[in-house]
């Protein structure tokens, strides 16, 4: 019987191999797409990044108009002007700075209005407008954080000006002096005050702290090869379903079946070697990934590679089966091939693999929950990312030993193999 | 009136493939309501994100400051006691709660310094616990600083009462003013920022819709991939040796192939079409926004059968270059994907940095991408989209130049 079954997986791997399309598809294709499904993270955590000197890395061109005749405009936005990080061409409209963001020339427009310096002198709130690009929104939040900070700057210190002018004026303490006196004695009160300010923002009595539950303060960041690479491997594991289907399919349309079943072989080596070939194939693939993502992207794998490996096995199972399971089902090849390409890309889609639904509340969390897709990718992500034990992730893995059984159990009752 | 008749023999061959049914107008449906979901959570200025709280003081500060995080667009706290909060988080239900220490109001009114936590768990996203502290951090920061003001300036009357110093400032007078500021600023900061969608985008429409980003993406990417369909249906009209029949009618080498792409460039035309009324008709039914067509329906048309044209000329290409059946099933249909990734099919290329963004350019898909962007999004007509237009004609003729100098029909 197991002589058996390694001579039906020699067999399917070497009508695998010969496949240079199928090859393609499912050891090519998930090697180019993840640096590619990645690449979004790793650029806005290049965003994040900062020089030597402690300034962002990164550059974002944009425009400013300034409408206002006022000082506080005009400081801020030389402020603005003076940053390595923004790269500002000065407009004189703001009908210009919309039209030039809409046509996607820059993503942001800063535009600061005509009664902007007024209304701060009066202590009345006033906004900077920012014009921005909605397809570009990442590059907007990025402007939009320089904005806030210089704009804060600047509101404390109006913030204080005005009012030391209202506390002065209310004392009295300066009732008959010259415009000039009362503006030094403004400005020297500034001065002290901005100057504990400063020490004052420097160090604040409050602090936030991450902590993780084990009351570590958590400081790891998040590696997008850690979510993309399972997410990627789970995904392609899947699209092997359509293969296995429709080899089982053409095996029995083209009457190999019959023959086998006229041999002394039992029915179980020939069910058992296919899914035996394409399991060691989905193992070959996850191994392949895993292996670029470690050396190429220093992808975290976490404490427990007995953990991943079983858990890629049980992955490899419930993948099988269910491209078995389709095999049984399906009428023709064709018919397997189609209903495997679109279930693979829904459950793809469902379970999580390109964005966490499994993790969602309500309806969509628990559809989520019901693929295999959401279980393997909670094990893999738990040991990867969370550096959590086999023993941890065995809730996980049981669902998806569950899944993997149920698929098989159905199977292997629906199969004909005439 | 012989291209036609070869033509629709196709075109009926195409409609009966049901795979081919699936993958042209099921599978561009599903990932533009993918994607519309997933855009809309970058695109919207509207979603509230929930913090929350285990508040184990009670003071007035942590009331200040829960009221603080409120006031922040686009954040609402929820209270928790500490026993919930915890079990939630350990049961992956919460990503993480904000933990106000007990003495934390009597802590800050001493000038002690206080730390807050950010509690968070293993299903956690790391981007989202260091945006939430940030916000926090933001409110607390301008916490701390009015309380360190209030306190210096007390500390200021005290000093200049104890050394019966005459000076121009009035510790009660600055005590007052300073918290007549603050509880202004509680409504709205002196200095704001207000965000808005450029003029010429918005048109009449209310608000920008992802739903205009994630179209041209899914359509061009599937358009392109029908280049391989095109491809393997040329390529086993040689292998059957029907070409070959064909040859010996009257029938010119180009009326051949025209004939054979002919139906190609209609499928996806009335592929575009197909996606394009199912935007508009059916996206608004699972409630995404309806696409909006821009201003210009002519230069949509032409743009789209400049598209259809340029996939159809890749498919003779690849059809003219390929050897084996599986080079166009599988390293062919592989290259459609990943090219379609690399021009902004499924996220916008400014995320793909430097490197990838560049080789997006070298693809038709990302000039395709870009021309339909700026007529669904930017409401841009034909007269704006010319060099795009231009690149894509250029990729069409050497596609087809290539493809029927190469193309065997032996």
């Amino acid at each position: 019987m197991i002589s058996e079954l390694l001579a039906v997986a020699w067999k399917d791997m070497q009508l695998l191999l010969k496949d240079k399309g199928a090859l393609a598809v499912l050891f090519l294709m998930p090697l180019i797409l993840v640096p590619i499904m990645a690449a979004p993270t790793a650029t806005m955590r290049e965003m994040q990044e900062t020089t030597p000197e402690g300034e962002p890395a990164f550059n974002v061109e944009g425009y400013l108009v300034n409408q206002d005749p006022g000082a506080y405009a005009g400081q801020i936005a030389g402020a603005l002007q003076d940053l390595p990080m923004l790269d500002l061409t000065v407009l004189d409209s703001v009908e210009k700075a919309d039209e030039g963001v809409a046509a996607g020339d820059k993503p942001v427009a800063i535009v600061f209005p005509t009664d902007f310096s007024q209304k701060i002198a009066a202590n009345e709130p006033t906004t900077v407008l920012l014009i921005a690009d909605p397809t570009q929104t990442h590059l907007v939040n990025f402007v939009t954080g320089i904005v806030n900070q210089a704009v804060a700057e600047v509101g404390i210190l109006a913030e204080l000006q005005f009012g030391i002018r209202q506390v002065l004026a209310q004392s009295g303490a300066l009732e008959g002096a010259g415009p000039e006196l009362q503006q030094a004695a403004e400005a020297q009160t500034l001065g002290v005050i901005w100057t504990q300010v400063q020490e004052m923002r420097q160090n604040p009595l409050i602090t936030v702290r991450n902590e993780n539950l084990a009351g570590d303060e958590s400081t790891e960041t998040w590696d997008p090869f850690a979510f993309f690479v399972p997410g990627s491997s789970v995904m392609f594991a899947f699209f092997i379903m359509p293969f296995i289907a429709s080899a089982l399919l053409r095996e029995k349309e083209q009457g190999s079946f019959r023959r086998l079943l006229a041999s002394p072989m039992h029915r179980g080596a020939i069910i058992g070697g296919s899914m035996l070939a394409y399991s060691v194939i989905v193992f070959l693939q996850v191994i392949l990934l895993f292996t670029v993502g470690a050396l190429a992207f220093n992808m975290p794998l976490g404490d427990s590679p007995v953990g991943l490996a079983i858990t890629t096995l049980i992955t490899a199972l419930a993948a099988t089966s269910l491209g078995l399971l389709l095999g049984a089902l399906a009428k023709t090849s064709k018919q397997a091939d189609n209903i495997g390409v679109i279930a693979g890309f829904v459950l793809m889609f469902l379970g999580g693999c390109v964005i966490p639904l499994y993790n969602a509340e309500g309806f969509v969390g628990i559809l989520s929950k019901l693929t295999p897709h959401a279980h393997a990718l909670q094990a893999y992500r738990g040991i990867m990312v969370d550096g959590a034990t086999l023993v941890q992730v065995l809730p996980s893995l049981g669902i998806l030993a569950l899944f993997a059984a149920v698929y098989f159990a159905l199977a292997v009752w629906r199969f004909k193999f005439e | 009136m012989k291209i036609l008749s070869i033509g629709w023999k196709d075109i009926q061959i195409f409609v009966r493939d049901r795979g081919g049914m699936i993958t042209s107008f099921l599978l561009p449906m599903l990932f533009i309501v993918v994607f519309s979901y997933a855009f809309s959570g970058i695109a919207s200025t509207d979603e509230v994100i929930t913090l929350p709280v285990v508040n184990l003081d009670g003071g007035e500060v942590s009331a200040a400051l829960i009221e603080g995080v409120n006031n922040v667009a686009g954040v609402e706290t929820e209270m928790y006691d500490e026993a919930d909060a915890r079990a939630r988080i350990e049961g992956e239900q919460l990503q993480y709660a904000l933990f106000i220490p007990a003495g934390f109001s009597d802590g800050v009114a001493a000038g002690e310094s206080m730390t807050l936590v950010l509690l968070s768990g293993p299903n956690a996203d790391g981007a989202n616990v260091e945006a939430m502290r940030t916000v926090v951090d933001g409110v607390s920061k301008d916490l701390s600083l009015q309380t360190q003001l209030l306190a210096g300036f007390r500390q200021m009357g005290q000093m200049m009462q104890a050394s019966e110093a005459e000076g121009v400032f009035t510790s009660d007078l600055a005590v007052a003013q300073a918290q007549s500021q603050f509880e202004r600023a509680k409504t709205a900061p002196l200095v704001g920022i207000e965000q808005k969608t450029p003029d010429a985008i918005l048109q009449e429409r209310e608000e920008f819709s992802a739903v205009g980003l994630s179209v041209p993406g899914a359509t061009v990417l599937f358009v392109f991939v029908m280049a391989s369909t095109t491809a393997m249906s040329l390529y086993s009209e040689k292998k059957t040796g029907t070409f070959r029949r064909l040859l010996a009618a009257p029938l010119a080498k180009a009326e051949l192939l025209g004939g054979k792409m002919l139906p190609g460039f209609v499928i996806i035309l009335v592929q575009i079409a197909v996606i394009f009324a199912a935007s508009i008709l059916l996206l608004p039914l699972i409630g995404l926004d309806r696409l909006y067509l821009g201003n210009d329906l002519l230069g949509l048309v032409l743009l789209s059968m400049l598209v259809a044209l340029c996939s159809t000329s890749l498919g003779l290409l690849i059809a003219a270059i390929a050897r084996t059946e599986s080079q166009i099933n599988g390293i062919s249909v592989v290259a459609m994907w990943v090219m379609g990734a690399v021009s902004g099919a499924f996220v916008p290329t400014f995320f793909l940095g430097d490197f990838l963004g560049t080789i997006g350019k070298i693809t038709p898909q990302y000039w395709a991408v870009s021309a339909y962007t700026a007529f669904f999004v930017r409401g841009q007509t034909l007269a704006d989209v010319g060099t795009q237009m231009a690149i894509l004609a250029g990729f069409t003729l050497v596609f087809f130049a290539i493809g029927l100098w190469r193309f065997k029909f032996e």
